[in-house]
C-alpha cells in the first residue's frame, strides 16, 4: 500500500527532487508550492499521511501553514529549512512539527526519516499493545525486548553486540539521568573504570551508527558533552 | 502697543501714583487725628475726651476763684478791690458753659446763670440736664455746655469739629482707602513695566542703571538719612517739609525702580562692584598657569594665617575665632576636593571598565565641571561607536544568515540532482567523473556555507554561552571516539595524556566540543599520515592546559597568527577541502569561555594549546 506524502516548497525542482526519491521509495506524492497550497491539498486528499513543509515561502509561510495544520490534524510533519541555526530548529519543533531536516539534505537521512515518522504514527497503537510484558521497554521509536535480546528501531531490527546490547538496556532503564563513562563501564562490565581510554564513548558511537538515522544530531542518545551520556527520554 | 510699553503712560501713572500716595498719606493723618485728638468715635461730643478734660479745667480755675474770693473778703478791706474781684469772679460766665458752685448743704456760693436761689434748676435747664458734678473738699460743682450757644469759644469750636469729623470719617476712610489701593495698583504697573521699551524685546537699562549697585544704594541711604535729620529740628515750614519729603520719595523711587530694572534684566549682581572685582580676579587667574594659582592661594592664606597667629600672640579673641573658622574652611575645601577628585577617578574607571553612558553627574564636581563634560563627552563618543560597531557586526551576520540562506536553495536543487544524476543509466566514465567531481565540489559548497554562518555567529558573539563545571577527561573521551574513524582513515593515531585525578574545568561543552571538533578534523586533514596526534593536559595554577600537537603533511608556510586569521584575509591558498574557518571559530568559541587559544610551529609540528579556567569538582548529587 502506498502511503500519500505532501510535499511543500516553493521551490519546485526541489519539490520534484524529492517527489523523485519517495516515488522511487514507492510513496505516493503530492506537491503543493506554497502555505496556502498545502492546505488546500490537505483539505481535497484524505489520504495524506505526512507533510514535508519547507519555510520559508510565498503568500503562507511554513511556520503558519503548520500552525493551521496542527489546529486540525495530527499527521506528521518534518520541516525542510536552509537555515540551520538552532533558533530555527526550535521554533520549528515547538510549533508542532515532528522533525526537521536542514537543506542541502542528504537524500537517504531524509527518506529514512519520512520512514521513521510514517512508522511511528501507524505503528504506534500495536506497539503498545505488544507491550504488556515486563522485558520490553518502549522509548519513542526505539524499543528493546529483554527476553528476546533484541532491539528495534521503528519497528525495524538492530543487530547490536552483547556489550552494546547491555549499554543500550542501561540507558534505557534510566532514560532522562546523564551517567559518565567510568559509570557505564561500572554497570555493565561490572568492574571498576580505571582507564582512560574511552571504550565506552566507542562504544556508544557504533550504538548511535546503528540505531540513529543521522548520528551527528542523535535523537535516543544524546552526547552531553564533558559530563557523559544519556537516554533522551521520549513521551508519546 | 502696549501700554508698559509707553514712556508717555508711565509718566502719567508714575505722576497718579505719587498723587495718590500724597491723598493717601493725608487721610491715613486725617483719620488718625479724628480718632486721637477729637474722639469721632463717641455718638456726643459731651462724651469726648477733649470736652471733658475743658470742663474740668473751667471747673478747677471755678474753685480756685472761689478760694481767692473768700480770702479777700476776710483779709482785705479794701471795698473797692474786693468789687474789682467780683467784678472778675466770673471769668467764665461769657462761656457756653453754664455751672453752679454749691456747698454742702446745698447753698448757692457762684453761678453764671441768671437766678441765685434756683441756680440748680437754671444750670440743669441750659445744659439739657447733661452737666458734671465735680467735687472738690466740700465743695461740688455742677457744670456743662448749654444747649444753645451764642458764644464764640473753645467748646463752640470743639463741637463744630466734631461734627465736621462725624460728617467726613467714613468719607475720608474711603477715600482713603481707594487712594492707597490705586496706589499699590499703580506701584504694581509700574514695577511690571519699567523696564520696557516700545520697539524692543526684553528689558532696557538706561545708563543710570549701569552705575555700581553699592555706591548708588549708600548714597541714596545717605541721603535719605541726612534729610531726615534736617526735617527733625521742626524749625522747616510745611512747604520745605513736603518738598523735601516728595524729593526723598522721588529719588529712592528712581533708585528703587532701577534696582526692579536691573533684577528683571538678570544683571543685578552683574551691576554690583563685587561683580566687577570677582571679574578682573578671574581673569587674572585665568591667564596665570594652574600653579602659580595655587602658589599665590597658598601664600595668601599662610600669610593670613601668620597675621592672625601674631594677633592672637597679641591676644585677639576675634582672631582666634577667626582662625579657627578660616582652618574650619580650609578643611571642608580640602575635603570637597578630594570628594571631587574621587569621583572623577571613579568614572574614569568606568569609563576604562567599559561603561560609556552617563559617567559622571556635572553636579557633583563643581570644581571641576570641564573635566566632567570632556569625560561625558569622551564616553558618549565611544559609546556611540561602540553601538555602531555593534551594530555593523549584527548586520553582517543577519547578512550572511540570509545570504547563506538564499544560496543553500539553490544549492540543494544541485545536489539533489547530482545525486539523481548519479542514479542514472551513464557508462561514460569521464561523465561519471566528472559527476563524482560536481558531487563532492557542491556538498564542500555546502559545508562552505554552514562554517560561514558559524564563523559570523562566533566572530559577533551573536552565540549563547552556558558555562558550566565539566569533567575534560571525560570530554576528550568523547570526542576522541567520535574523531576516531576518521583519524584512522589516515592511519593517525590519537595519544592521550590526562593527569590521575579528573581535571574540571569551567566551559561550554558544546562549544568545547566543537573546538576539539575542529582540532581534530584539523589534524585529520593536515596531519602526516602514519603518525600520531598527542593530547596533553596539565594544571598549572588556577589554569588548565590542553596541548594538540601534530606532524604536518605539508610544510607550513605562514605563521601561527595567520593560520587563524584566514577568514579574515581569506587570500591563502585552500588546497585541500574544509573552508580554512575551523582555527577561526575555534579561537572565538575558546575566548567567548574565558579561554585562549595559541598556535604554535616549529618546523613541521603544529601545536595548538588551549586554556581552560580549572575548577573544583562539583558536588555530586547523592542519592
Amino acid at each position: 500500500m502506498a502511503e500519500t506524502i505532501l510535499v511543500c516548497d516553493d521551490d519546485r525542482e526541489i519539490a520534484a527532487a524529492i517527489d523523485i526519491y519517495l516515488t522511487a521509495e514507492g510513496y505516493k506524492v503530492i506537491q503543493a508550492y506554497d502555505g496556502l497550497g498545502a492546505l488546500e491539498a490537505l483539505e481535497s486528499n484524505q489520504e495524506i499521511k505526512l507533510i514535508l513543509m519547507d519555510i520559508m515561502m510565498p503568500r503562507l509561510d511554513g511556520v503558519r501553514a503548520t500552525m493551521k495544520i496542527r489546529e486540525t490534524r495530527n499527521i506528521p510533519i518534518i520541516m525542510l529549512s536552509a537555515r540551520s541555526e538552532d533558533n530555527d530548529k526550535i521554533l520549528g519543533l515547538n510549533i508542532g512539527a515532528d522533525d526537521y531536516i536542514t537543506k542541502p539534505f542528504n537524500p537517504l537521512e531524509l527518506i529514512a526519516r519520512v520512514r521513521s515518522q510514517l512508522r511511528r504514527y501507524s505503528g504506534y497503537g500495536t506497539a503498545k499493545s505488544e507491550n504488556a510484558d515486563d522485558s520490553v521497554i518502549v522509548n519513542g521509536g526505539l524499543e528493546i525486548n529483554d527476553a528476546a535480546k533484541s532491539v528495534t528501531v521503528d519497528g525495524q531490527e538492530v543487530s547490536l553486540t552483547p556489550v552494546e546490547y547491555k549499554i543500550v538496556r542501561f540507558l534505557m532503564e534510566n532514560r532522562g539521568r546523564v551517567f559518565s563513562s567510568a559509570q557505564i563501564y561500572e554497570s555493565v562490565w561490572n568492574e571498576p573504570s580505571y582507564g582512560a581510554d574511552n571504550i565506552v564513548a566507542v562504544h556508544i558511537r557504533h550504538i548511535r551508527e546503528k540505531i540513529e538515522i543521522n548520528p551527528k544530531e542523535p535523537r535516543y542518545i544524546k552526547v552531553i558533552w564533558g559530563h557523559g551520556y544519556k537516554m533522551e527520554k521520549i513521551e508519546d | 502697543m502696549k501700554l508698559r510699553n509707553s514712556l508717555f503712560a508711565k509718566l502719567i501713572f508714575s505722576c497718579l501714583m505719587l498723587l495718590s500716595f500724597a491723598a493717601g498719606v493725608i487721610a491715613v493723618i486725617a483719620v488718625v487725628y479724628m480718632c486721637v485728638d477729637v474722639g469721632v468715635y463717641h455718638n456726643n461730643y459731651r462724651d469726648t475726651g477733649q470736652y471733658q478734660q475743658q470742663v474740668r479745667w473751667d471747673s478747677d480755675v471755678i474753685f480756685n476763684y472761689y478760694e481767692l474770693l473768700q480770702k479777700a473778703e476776710t483779709e482785705s478791706t479794701n471795698e473797692q478791690e474786693l468789687e474789682g474781684l467780683r467784678n472778675q469772679i466770673f471769668p467764665p460766665a461769657g462761656t457756653s458753659l453754664a455751672w453752679v458752685l454749691i456747698d454742702s448743704s446745698g447753698n448757692t456760693l457762684l453761678t453764671n446763670t441768671e437766678g441765685w436761689d434756683d441756680a440748680l434748676d437754671y444750670v440743669a435747664t441750659l445744659t439739657g440736664r447733661e452737666y458734671m458734678q465735680i467735687r472738690k473738699g466740700s465743695l461740688f460743682v455742677l457744670i456743662g455746655m448749654r444747649k444753645n450757644l451764642e458764644v464764640e469759644d473753645v467748646y463752640s469750636r470743639g463741637l463744630k469739629t466734631f461734627n465736621a469729623a462725624k460728617h467726613w470719617f467714613l468719607p475720608t476712610i474711603i477715600a482713603g482707602s481707594i487712594c492707597i489701593l490705586l496706589c499699590m495698583v499703580l506701584f504694581g504697573f509700574m514695577v511690571s513695566a519699567v523696564g520696557h521699551k516700545e520697539g524692543v524685546e526684553g528689558i532696557v537699562l538706561n545708563a543710570f542703571d549701569r552705575i555700581w549697585l553699592e555706591p548708588l544704594v549708600a548714597f541714596q541711604f545717605l541721603l535719605v538719612f541726612v534729610l531726615l535729620f534736617t526735617l527733625s529740628d521742626y524749625s522747616s515750614s510745611i512747604g520745605e517739609t513736603v518738598t523735601t519729603c516728595a524729593f526723598m520719595l522721588i529719588s529712592s523711587l528712581i533708585v528703587f525702580f532701577s534696582i526692579v530694572r536691573r533684577a528683571k534684566a538678570g544683571m543685578l549682581f552683574k551691576t554690583t562692584f563685587i561683580y566687577l572685582i570677582v571679574r578682573i580676579i578671574k581673569a587674572i587667574a585665568f591667564h596665570m598657569p594652574l600653579m602659580l594659582r595655587v602658589i599665590i592661594c597658598l601664600a595668601g592664606y599662610g600669610i593670613l594665617q601668620l597675621i592672625l597667629l601674631i594677633m592672637i600672640v597679641n591676644g585677639s579673641f576675634l582672631a582666634s575665632l577667626f582662625w579657627l573658622i578660616s582652618n574650619i574652611g580650609m578643611v571642608v575645601l580640602v575635603c570637597l576636593f578630594a570628594i571631587q577628585i574621587d569621583n572623577i577617578k571613579k568614572a574614569a574607571e568606568r569609563m576604562a571598565a567599559g561603561q560609556f553612558g552617563h559617567l559622571i553627574k556635572r553636579e557633583s564636581v563643581p570644581f571641576f565641571t570641564g573635566i566632567a563634560d570632556n569625560l561625558n563627552s569622551t564616553g558618549n563618543a565611544m559609546s556611540l561607536s561602540v553601538e555602531r560597531a555593534m551594530q555593523s557586526e549584527r548586520m553582517k551576520t543577519e547578512l550572511i544568515a540570509n545570504v547563506s540562506h538564499d544560496i543553500k536553495t539553490p544549492l540543494t536543487s544541485i545536489i539533489s540532482y547530482v545525486d539523481l544524476l548519479k542514479t542514472t543509466d551513464i557508462k561514460d566514465k569521464k561523465a561519471l567523473e566528472y559527476i563524482d567531481i560536481l558531487d563532492k565540489k557542491s556538498r564542500r559548497l555546502g559545508q562552505l556555507m554552514t562554517d560561514l554562518v558559524e564563523a559570523s555567529k562566533v566572530t559577533s558573539g551573536n552565540i549563547s554561552v552556558n558555562i558550566e563545571q565539566i569533567n575534560l577527561g571525560e570530554l576528550l573521551k568523547q570526542a576522541g571516539a567520535e574523531v576516531e574513524p576518521r583519524l584512522e582513515n589516515r592511519g593517525i593515531s590519537l595519544v592521550c595524556t590526562l593527569p590521575e585525578a579528573p581535571v574540571w574545568v569551567y566551559a561550554d561543552g558544546r562549544h568545547m566540543w566543537r573546538v576539539l571538533d575542529n582540532l581534530f578534523s584539523n589534524a585529520a586533514k593536515y596531519a602526516l599520515d602514519g603518525t600520531r596526534v598527542y593530547v596533553d593536559v596539565s594544571s598549572v595554577g588556577s589554569e588548565v592546559i590542553l596541548s594538540v600537537k601534530n606532524i604536518s603533511r605539508d610544510a607550513l608556510n605562514m605563521p601561527p597568527d595567520e593560520l587563524m586569521e584566514r577568514f579574515v584575509r581569506g587570500d591563502k591558498s585552500r588546497y585541500t577541502e574544509g573552508s580554512g574557518l575551523g582555527l577561526s571559530i575555534a579561537r572565538n568559541l575558546m575566548e567567548m569561555q574565558h579561554g585562549t587559544m595559541n598556535i604554535f610551529i616549529d618546523g613541521d609540528l603544529f601545536k595548538v594549546v588551549l586554556t581552560l579556567k580549572s575548577s573544583e569538582p562539583p558536588v555530586e548529587p547523592q542519592e
